[in-house]
């Protein structure tokens, strides 16, 4: 037997992901200081100099989303980390990442908005930014880790994901989960998979930059690799020339972007269940308020009323069918959340669009305070009394 | 010169007919830039041209190199991350006027300012081209533009003063009307190993030209011709004999270090210290510890308290015994100067949910902290207060122990800063669940070598003190 090499620490949520964005190799690391981003980058301006790496703080959030943008197409694999205010100023440049499919990763650690808010206390207010932040229909994926550990693999899943298929991936964390320390047991580095853009097979002359393969993802030349093409925001054809006035090509590419995601969902869509079986009473939660939740269904099962829980750990694409699936002859799902609703609304999609007659009962936090395990319990209890 | 170079080499014929209208300056710069590109000799897969957004923004379409057309004002971000990652690339940006100075002025600035070694060609046709004719920052005062209908009443801006002022390291202009001169100059641009900027006059027929009486594209021409003057002449003018002269040629050229190099000689710097000091953040579980189930400490006071700090050590104290650790901090305002939290949570197990409900251990080290938290303290708990500050005793279920923690560290150890490590040594004691021996080896990896025996040495004291404060209690 050889003896693997795992680490154990004291660990917090932004040193974690520091900690995932190394192993998964990130190459180039642009940030602008923010609370609760700001350890993200000031590890990363110690550790990526030490290993070759670059690190550079740049003069505001939109050059740190191009500057990641550039590195991405020149072969790095980089990573920016913010919050909404640097978020937002990032969405231009977001979008073109994902129209020029730039592989890159994009930490959101939210705290309390719109504006300035509140600054040092988390929120789960970005969850539709996550989504349509930028302009137009664009493809992208979000994930929401729940505990300091899954902070680290799901940086490291942000890294792979974008690598694959060629997308920008969010990690969607909050100020809660950064800020927090928790014993952590990393793995041994050749327990953790990597994933690297393919490379394309063919001849520089014959190589079309964006002609995917089957699963709808171009292989990916660098620039400097002898494959001199044409990058361009613009709609483009299979060649990477823009086609301006063409409908046909539009909708080819669009759709293309789209569905590189869709027809990959079972690879990407990641999500927890505790208690679903025979649940009568669904809570669905996740990031931070996962654990609230957890506990709070625990509670109610001692108590004999039937609660079960459902945690997307990828909040998009949304996990309708994962979702469907565990709703089962569940009357009630409770969506504890930190913001006005903004998730609540897309439940209510998918269960509508599910043919379920769930009704989704929303129970919501807008003053920045970690919503509490008794106050779902409490909400449990109270839909229980009710029944249907 | 212009005669040997096989100009359809460097075209990406592929993307023609250009955009362009018939006179615009933009495919004149193309071709300028490509003459220095091919005068340097540089294989075409080594070379990276970056635009914006604008009509000037499609020039690296029509040419054979590594090019890419960004967002509008960005292109300089982009090419930060870029020439960061591969500095082997020879990097020529292509902007219009707007996109370098208006939208993209804070990038163009921070490029000047890094002197990183980009070469930025800037196609100033004096108008938004592309979104047909309205003002940019570099319009002369009063000409006509789209959304200007009673004439341009702002001063134009000058982009090579900019760059200068803020550090770029070789700075020149030229005009699409002197073709060898443009060539000349954007090779002096490629050389120079820092943030060049080779400002091009140039005309827009349709967008600029029309709405001010340049009734044809060759009057433009003209007009470029008859306002050039070269650096050399102008010298001798006045500011008011230089008013709507178009000054060119070389305008200032400077070493300065640049940023690619300086970083890669602080990454080389710090990848030899890497390797000597091995940092690590291992804490191999040694010990089974004595602290039983489950338990909840709340260290609070002011911020500046080391409080923070303190949480972290018993954390990894406690993970050192073998147990399962979760801390939480409120950070931010309230941590630089109101009342500042760090909390512990020490179980067997796993920790479903990280929150303090009833704490079964509080410090307080300051009065405020005191009145906010002992009444939550678990009856069977222990508090113990920093009497420095608290003077007030708050009733409370918990057994309560008083100790002027601040002032002994102050007084009797000589720095008030080690209160913390002081009160940690006392804490251990009383609860007598703590390990010291893994304390001490927690406070030796975090704490900074010069006050490392310092706090070792409060460490032991505080777990002294702790054994008076039971006896005296017994
Ligand atoms: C964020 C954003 N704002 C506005 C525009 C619209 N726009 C496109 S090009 C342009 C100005 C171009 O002028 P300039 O950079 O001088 O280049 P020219 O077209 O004259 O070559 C503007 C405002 C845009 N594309 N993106
Ligand atoms: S509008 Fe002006 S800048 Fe644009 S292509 Fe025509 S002449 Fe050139």
């Amino acid at each position: 037997m050889t003896e693997k090499k795992e680490r154990v620490c004291l660990l917090q949520g932004n040193e974690a992901c520091v900690e995932g964005a190394l192993a998964a190799g990130v190459d180039l690391f642009a940030g602008y200081p923010i609370t609760p981003a700001t350890e993200i980058a000031e590890l990363l301006s110690q550790r990526l100099p030490e290993r070759g790496g670059s690190f550079v703080q740049m003069e505001d959030e939109l050059a740190c989303m191009a500057a990641i943008t550039g590195a991405s197409l020149v072969g790095a694999k980089a990573m920016t980390a913010t919050s909404g205010p640097g978020f937002s100023l990032m969405q231009e440049n977001l979008g073109f990442a994902a129209m020029v499919e730039a592989p890159c990763v994009i930490v959101l650690v939210q705290r309390g908005g719109p504006s300035t808010g509140l600054a040092t206390l988390p929120a789960q207010a970005d969850v539709m930014q996550a989504r349509w932040g930028t302009h137009g229909d664009h493809p992208v994926i979000a994930l929401s880790p729940a505990s300091v550990r899954e902070t680290f693999d799901l940086t490291i899943a942000a890294f792979n994901y974008a690598e694959k298929y060629r997308v920008p991936v969010i990690l969607l964390t909050d100020a809660s989960i950064a800020h927090l320390r928790e014993k952590t047991i990393l793995p041994a580095p050749e327990d953790i998979q990597i994933v690297n853009r393919k490379k394309p097979q063919v001849s520089p002359e014959e190589y079309q930059p964006y002609a995917p393969d089957a699963d709808g993802v171009p292989p990916m030349a660098s620039f400097s690799e002898g494959y001199r093409y044409y990058v361009t925001g613009c709609v483009h054809n299979e060649k990477g020339s823009p086609v301006l006035m063409d409908p046909e090509v539009a909708s080819r590419l669009l759709t293309r972007l789209e569905d590189k995601i869709k027809r990959n969902r079972q690879d990407i869509i990641r999500y927890d269940t505790s208690h679903v079986d025979d649940a009568e009473i669904l809570v669905f939660a996740y990031g931070s308020i996962t654990r609230p939740a957890k506990e709070a269904v625990l509670k109610a099962r001692q108590e004999g009323i039937k609660a079960g829980l459902f945690r997307p750990i990828t909040i998009w694409p949304f996990p309708d069918e994962e979702f469907v699936q565990a709703l089962g002859q569940a009357h009630t799902v409770i969506v504890p959340e930190m913001n006005s609703g903004q998730y609540a609304g897309e439940v209510a999609r998918a269960v509508c669009d599910g043919g379920k007659q769930a009704r989704v009962v929303r129970l919501l936090e807008m003053g920045s305070r970690l919503i509490h395990s008794d106050e779902i319990t409490a909400k449990v209890r109270e839909v229980a009394r009710h029944g249907k | 010169m212009a005669n040997d170079l096989r100009l359809e080499e460097y075209l990406r014929e592929r993307e023609f007919p250009t955009m362009w209208c018939a006179g615009c300056g933009h495919g004149v710069t193309v071709k300028g830039t490509i003459r220095a590109i091919a005068k340097m000799g540089w294989d075409k897969d080594d070379v990276l041209a970056v635009a914006g957004i604008g009509c000037s923004a499609r020039a690296p379409a029509y040419c054979d190199f590594n090019s890419i057309q960004t967002t509008h004002g960005r292109a300089i971000a982009f090419a930060t991350g870029m020439k960061m990652h591969r500095p082997n690339l020879h990097t020529v940006l292509l902007l219009g006027d707007g996109d370098c100075i208006a939208i993209g002025g804070n990038h163009f600035i921070h490029g000047a300012k890094r002197n990183i070694d980009l070469t930025v060609v800037v196609m100033n046709n004096s108008i938004y081209g592309m979104t047909g004719g309205q003002i940019s920052p570099t319009t002369p005062h009063m000409c006509n533009s789209s959304t200007t209908p009673f004439g341009n009443f702002e001063e134009q801006i000058n982009l090579c003063d900019i760059a200068i002022a803020a550090g770029a390291t070789y700075v020149a202009r030229t005009t699409a009307y002197h073709v060898n001169q443009m060539a000349a100059l954007i090779e002096g641009g490629l050389r120079n190993k820092g943030f060049s900027v080779i400002e091009v006059v140039e005309p827009c027929p349709t967008g600029f030209g029309r709405k001010n009486e340049f009734k044809t594209p060759v009057a433009m021409y003209e007009w470029l011709r008859d306002a050039a003057i070269s650096v050399d002449k102008a010298r001798d003018l006045s500011p008011q004999e230089l008013k709507n002269k178009i000054v060119t040629g070389v305008l200032h050229q400077s070493s300065r270090p640049e940023f690619i190099t300086e970083y890669a000689k602080m990454s080389k710097k710090a990848q030899e210290r890497a390797k000597s000091t091995g940092a690590s953040l291992e804490l191999m579980p040694e010990e089974m510890g004595k602290f039983p189930g489950y338990s909840e400490v709340r260290l609070s006071g002011s911020g500046g308290q080391g409080l923070v700090l303190a949480g972290i050590m018993l954390s990894e104290a406690t993970i050192k015994q073998g147990k399962n650790a979760a801390h939480l901090q409120s950070i931010g305002p309230e941590a630089r100067g109101g009342t500042s939290r760090s909390e512990v949570i020490i179980s067997d197990g796993e920790i479903i949910n990280p929150k303090i409900t009833a704490p079964h251990v509080l410090l307080a080290m300051t009065q405020e902290a005191a009145d906010k938290y002992c009444s939550g303290v678990k009856p069977e708990g222990i508090i113990l207060l920093d009497s420095t500050f608290v003077k007030e005793v708050p009733t409370a279920a918990a057994k309560t122990y008083q100790y002027p923690v601040t002032e002994f560290a102050r007084d009797t150890l000589g720095n008030p800063l080690v209160a913390n490590v002081l009160a940690l040594g006392i804490l251990a004691r009383l609860t007598g669940k703590l390990s010291v021996n893994a304390l001490e080896d927690v406070v030796r990896k975090r704490v900074p070598q010069r006050v490392r025996e310092l706090n070792i040495k409060a460490l032991w004291a505080g777990y002294e003190i702790g054994k008076d404060l039971v006896q005296t209690d017994a």
